[in-house]
């Protein structure tokens, strides 16, 4: 075993999170790398934590097939009661795992906590890197439709839902009752569930949304 | 009798203003030139006619080639370069750094370094790229800009173009993966004096302050120099076209471009001869997200802030989130998903490894370690540190 790699490992990827395929399951998780432990030359092995399965010692030789190194994909998730943005940072720093240090997570509507009356004492944290955040991010989940969309921010007890890793809806923060449509982190629009219409207020992104609805086959809703 | 009105010398907006007349410069980029021109005239040994055209005589630029495994190398004809040290590197590795160079003396020096002064047995291993520094000196911020939003949109091409994964490296990190590109308006219309950037982002805006250029990162090592030449031709391909319009013009030419789907034309008219260089298997793919990226980064968004401006406390959107918000006031994590102690719980699992010879390291660490197989525990305090 080259121990150099071993250290390579320990130093691009100790006390960040990577995702590893778990036999058992076939499916990967999302786990902290805590510690890296090459005493024994012949059979390092690095400790690992998940809310799920605890914490564990795993052997690096029999697992390397198993790990997965890369990043989210860039872009809106949905995320328990509305949708984060995953994007890298580009800071200088030796770690190449998922850390605060080389990506970060955005909350489109934090513009909007920010201008609610009294909003400190609702408490609001900004959003960070945590396994569950990075579990939605990984896992992607996106309604099927625009319908679905509005049904999800209807029955449940969510601000928003985003449609794919662009486009997003959520509930007005004004009087009005149409939804608002996002782009990542900038509201561009406005969705009427009554008329069925999206109207996008920022011209320069009427193209997108067009192309959108016509690859999602939205065809029984109207652009203006 | 004859008035004489007297005209104020009107200053321009700082955004088109030379960035040599914003900054000053300790170092003067023709220092070498007659000297360079010499010796590299003088390098027999190197067949000039193979050597690949730069389209761009005039514009200097300036090359770091990272190698390692450099344990000696012929430091009696460096001439237009430099050595630095890296930290980055391993196994001897070395930075050599030309001085702001132009025309055939780019592919000359690159061949001279490669057969004259680097040992046999140098190696481009995967730690190791190739940074160029684009001389913007003599170009304003709005210049700089139109290059950086053009940059924008063909960055996926260029990154594919490039090869070797560099998308996924963490010291060329793409614009496309990041929100940096945000601040490029704002940049400019400081004079890029107080750029908010990061040196590590593909394209490194930061040496504008110091040396007069911007940093581009994303080639890797490589000796290939027609390689090297022709990376370095599609950038000042972009260049040239971002110093031969105004920004607006060339912003109204990217706007249009997701309408009209003229990806391909765009292409040809910016990059011309070197267009064949790009690869245009997924071009409307690679294009529309640069050109949605321009779209967001150089929009002044009215309708966001008239929102923002109308926030009522009795709307859906804000009783939702305070419903929402008092219902986890214990977890605290409803909308920010921040680490708490449940996210941060853990159960031992005893691991089946073998119990290694030196346990002293996890002693010292205050880690327990039980008998029979290893059982490596951590407490919560240990884990969040």
């Amino acid at each position: 075993m080259a121990v150099n790699e071993f250290d390579e490992f320990r130093k691009q990827y100790e006390k960040t999170f990577i995702r590893i395929k778990f036999e058992n399951t076939n499916v990967y998780k999302v786990v902290n790398i805590l510690a890296c432990i090459s005493d024994d030359e012949k059979n390092p092995y690095f400790v690992i934590h998940n809310p799920e399965i605890g914490q564990c010692a795993i052997k690096w030789n029999d697992t390397r097939q198993s790990l997965d190194y890369s990043f989210p994909k860039v872009g809106l998730f949905n995320h328990k009661h509305g949708f984060l943005l995953f994007h890298r940072f580009p800071e200088r720093q030796w770690k190449r795992g998922i850390t605060s240090a080389n990506s970060h997570i955005g909350n489109p509507l934090w513009s909007i906590y920010t201008r609610i009356p009294d909003y400190r004492r609702l408490n609001f944290e900004f959003p960070s890197i945590t396994y569950s955040v990075l579990e939605s991010a990984f896992h992607g989940y996106y309604p099927t439709n625009i319908d679905d969309a509005i049904y999800e921010i209807e029955s449940e007890s969510i601000c928003g839902v985003c449609i794919n890793g662009t486009f997003g809806i959520t509930k007005n923060p004004m009087l009005q009752k149409e939804y608002l449509f996002w782009k990542s982190l900038s509201i561009i629009g406005t969705v009427d569930v009554r008329t069925r219409t999206i109207e996008v207020i920022e011209p320069v992104f009427r193209q997108e949304v067009q192309d959108f609805l016509k690859r999602k086959q939205e065809f029984d809703w109207k652009l203006r | 009798m004859e008035i004489k009105i007297k005209k104020e010398k009107q200053e321009l907006p700082i955004k088109n203003t030379a960035i040599s007349r914003i900054f000053s410069y300790k170092y003067n980029i023709n220092d070498h030139d007659n000297t360079l021109n010499e010796v590299l005239d003088s390098q027999a040994s190197i067949e000039v006619d193979k050597l690949p055209i730069i389209i761009d005589p005039k514009c200097r630029i300036g090359i770091e080639v990272e190698v390692e495994n450099i344990p000696s190398f012929n430091d009696n004809i460096m001439y237009s370069w430099q050595l630095h040290d890296d930290s980055s590197l391993r196994n001897n590795g070395r930075e050599f750094v030309s001085f702001p160079i132009y025309g055939q003396q780019i592919p000359l020096s690159l061949a001279l370094l490669f057969t004259n002064i680097l040992p046999i047995g140098y190696d481009f291993s995967k730690r190791t790229s190739i940074h160029i520094h684009m001389n913007v000196r003599n170009m304003t911020p709005e210049q700089v800009a139109a290059f950086v939003c053009l940059f924008i949109v063909f960055e996926k091409l260029l990154y594919r173009f490039v090869g070797n994964n560099r998308d996924k490296n963490i010291f060329c990190v793409p614009l496309y993966e990041t929100q940096i590109s945000n601040y490029i308006l704002e940049a400019m219309n400081c004079g890029f004096s107080n750029v908010r950037w990061y040196k590590y982002a593909g394209l490194n805006l930061l040496p504008i302050t110091t040396q007069g250029s911007i940093e581009l990162r994303q080639l890797h090592g490589t000796d290939d120099v027609s390689k090297i030449c022709t990376w370095i031709n599609l950038l000042q391909r972009i260049r040239l076209h971002a110093m031969s319009r105004s920004l607006d013009d060339i912003l109204n030419e990217i706007r249009d471009l997701n309408t009209n789907s003229q990806y391909d034309f765009f292409v040809q008219k910016i990059f011309l001869s070197e267009a064949r260089f790009l690869s245009f298997y997924s071009l409307v793919n690679d294009m529309e997200s640069g050109v949605t990226c321009v779209k967001e980064c150089t929009l002044n968004n009215k309708f966001h802030q008239l929102v923002l401006s109308k926030i009522v406390i009795e709307s859906e959107l804000v009783s939702t989130i305070i419903k929402i918000q008092n219902k986890n006031r214990i977890g605290k994590n409803a909308l920010s998903a921040t680490p708490t102690e449940q996210d941060v719980g853990f159960i031992s699992v005893t691991s089946t490894i073998a119990r290694p010879e030196n346990e002293q390291t996890y002693l010292n660490n205050n880690w327990t370690i039980s008998d029979g197989p290893v059982e490596v525990v951590l407490s919560p305090q240990e884990i969040r540190r």
